[in-house]
C-alpha cells in the first residue's frame, strides 16, 4: 500500500524537484520522463503494487492510481 | 548449490554459467534489424514528432544515402516492438565504440505513442543490459540537445553522470540550447540492474503441453 503522501515523495525524489500532489493531478504533469516513468513502476512494484502491462498508460490521474493501490490492498486481505 | 567460480586451484574447475542477455521483456522484444526495417527507420528519423529530434535535425536525407548509412560505425542496433503484437515501437543503436577503452554511444528514438510508457523503459533496460553483458564496456554515452533532456533528464546527477556540456550549441525556435553528454557507468547498471530486470521478466509460459 503506499499514500500519497509516500506517492509525492518518491516522484520528488525521482523528478529531483519538490512536486505537490492531489488526488487530481493529471499523472502527465508529474514531470516524468520516459525512464522516470520505468522507475516509478520499478519502485511501486517494490512496494508491491504492481501494474499490470497497459494499466499505467491508461490512467490519467493520480486518482487512478490511488484506486488501483486500494483495489490491489482489498484484493489481497484475508 | 555450488558456486562454480569458487572452485579451488587443485581441483577441477566447473564451468561458469555465462549470463544470458535477455532480448523479450514483458511488454517489449528486441530484434535485430531486418531489410524491410528501412522505411520505418526513415519514418522514425523523418516524421512529425521524431525527426526534428533525430540526428538528421528535422532535415529529410536522401533516402538510398540514408539506407546505406544505417550501419555506419553501428555496433549494434535493435528494433524494439511490442511482445505480443509485433507492433514496431522504436530503435535502439550503440554506436562509435571505442572497444580498447571500453566506451560506446547509445541513442533511442521511440515512436510518440510509446514514449513516456513502461514500453520505452523497458527497451532501454534489455538494450544497456544487452551491451554491458556483451562486451567490456566502462561507461555508455547518451548526448542530448537541452529541449530534449526530458526524455531521460530525471536520472542525470542520479544514475547519469554529466561528463560534458557543450554551451549554446544547437538553435531552435529562435533560442541556442546546449549539447549535454551524460554517462551510464557499467558499476551503476550493476547496482540498477537486479531492480530494474525484476520488472520486466516476461511472464512465466508454464508448464510445457
Amino acid at each position: 500500500m503506499i499514500s500519497i503522501d509516500e506517492l509525492t515523495a518518491l516522484v520528488a525524489e525521482i523528478t529531483g524537484r519538490p512536486v505537490v500532489l492531489s488526488a487530481d493531478t493529471p499523472l502527465a504533469e508529474l514531470g516524468l520522463d520516459s525512464l522516470a516513468v520505468f522507475e516509478l513502476l520499478v519502485n511501486l512494484d517494490e512496494r508491491g503494487v504492481d501494474l499490470p502491462e497497459g494499466l499505467w498508460e491508461s490512467m490519467r490521474t493520480v486518482r487512478d492510481l490511488e484506486h488501483h493501490v486500494r483495489l490491489r490492498a482489498e484484493q489481497r486481505a484475508p | 548449490m555450488t558456486d562454480p567460480t569458487a572452485a579451488g586451484l587443485s581441483g577441477p574447475r566447473a564451468p561458469a554459467q555465462p549470463p544470458n542477455p535477455s532480448l523479450t521483456g514483458s511488454t517489449v522484444r528486441l530484434r535485430p534489424l531486418r531489410a524491410g526495417d528501412v522505411d520505418l527507420l526513415y519514418e522514425l528519423a523523418t516524421g512529425e514528432g521524431t525527426g526534428w529530434r533525430s540526428r538528421y535535425r528535422g532535415t529529410t536525407p536522401d533516402p538510398a544515402r540514408f539506407a546505406e548509412a544505417l550501419h555506419h560505425a553501428v555496433l549494434v542496433q535493435h528494433l524494439a516492438e511490442d511482445r505480443r503484437t509485433g507492433r514496431p515501437l522504436g530503435h535502439l543503436v550503440a554506436y562509435n565504440a571505442d572497444l580498447r577503452n571500453g566506451h560506446a554511444w547509445l541513442a533511442v528514438t521511440m515512436l510518440p505513442d510509446a514514449q513516456r510508457t513502461r514500453a520505452t523503459g523497458e527497451a532501454v533496460v534489455l538494450f544497456v543490459d544487452y551491451l554491458f553483458t556483451l562486451w567490456d564496456l566502462h561507461k555508455l554515452y547518451v548526448e542530448s540537445p537541452e529541449y530534449n533532456l526530458h526524455q531521460f533528464g530525471s536520472l542525470l546527477g542520479r544514475h547519469l553522470v554529466e561528463e560534458g556540456r557543450y554551451r549554446e550549441h544547437e538553435v531552435l525556435a529562435g533560442r541556442r540550447w546546449d549539447l549535454v553528454t551524460a554517462a551510464l557507468y557499467r558499476s551503476t547498471w550493476i547496482e540498477l540492474r537486479p531492480r530494474a530486470l525484476r520488472l520486466i521478466q516476461p511472464p512465466d509460459p508454464g508448464p510445457p503441453g
